[in-house]
């Protein structure tokens, strides 16, 4: 059940915006603790949201392309944002949370946000962690 | 497939039968770690991966990583513009 104690994960981490400096870095360290073995849970709001919307991730990505290019980089080294979305939704010990006041503010369809991510309040994510020790990240 | 001996930049003395190579060299953190993390899950107990990158995070995150998953690293050879490991799968 949502918000049982038995499922509270070792790291919480809220991405609120969907500026490539807020979005890649909380991607990347979910993905990252993933791989090291630590549970996850993330809360997307707000402007965040938009990247776990179907196709949300590849605007990030191209958004912030061109933000390099235009400043002379051309972008290399970085994983795709789609394949660190995709990581964090198949990976195991991560869960995705899209916000019910967000889908009702910007008018998101259930049917336009990736599969797999249950709708929550802030009530719900609050109950795991708000006497918890786990460690709450803010994006 | 052998690594561990064989070109100018290794100091390494030991030869390893290596499982499989992973190529990161073209990807920065997190890439490296991911990749190995991922192509590690369907390996065996006991297999020895090679994971090839030019992050010069890596050998760092490879020990963290390394620490909380148990995996062992056998080997980290490090020449002028990238880092070569070797992981022995430990579960």
């Amino acid at each position: 059940m949502l918000g049982s104690q038995q499922e509270q994960a070792d790291l919480a981490i809220i991405v609120r915006s969907d500026r490539p400096e807020s979005v890649y870095p909380a991607l990347i360290l979910a993905t990252t603790a993933s791989a090291m073995g630590v549970k996850v849970e993330m809360f997307f709001t707000f402007w965040g949201l938009r990247a776990i919307v179907k196709g949300g991730a590849e605007e990030i990505e191209r958004s912030f392309y061109e933000e390099l290019r235009s400043r002379g980089f051309e972008p290399r080294g970085i994983p795709r944002l789609s394949d660190l979305v995709a990581m964090a939704k198949n990976a195991g010990n991560i869960r995705i949370y899209a916000c019910s006041t967000t889908i009702e503010a910007m008018r998101i369809s259930r049917d336009s946000i990736i599969e797999g991510c249950p709708i929550v309040g802030a009530s719900t994510f609050l109950a795991k962690y708000a006497r918890s020790g786990a460690k709450i990240l803010v994006f | 497939m052998y690594g561990g001996l064989g070109n100018s930049e290794n100091k390494s003395s030991v030869t390893y039968r290596v499982d499989r190579v992973i190529d990161a060299s073209n990807l920065m953190c997190p890439g490296p770690i991911l990749m190995l993390s991922t192509s590690i899950s369907d390996l065996p107990q006991g297999s020895v991966v090679m994971v090839i990158t030019r992050d010069p995070a890596f050998e760092e995150d490879l020990k963290s990583w390394s620490t909380y998953t148990g995996h062992e690293i056998l080997d980290i050879v490090k020449g002028s513009d990238r880092v070569i490991a070797y992981i022995r799968k430990a579960r």
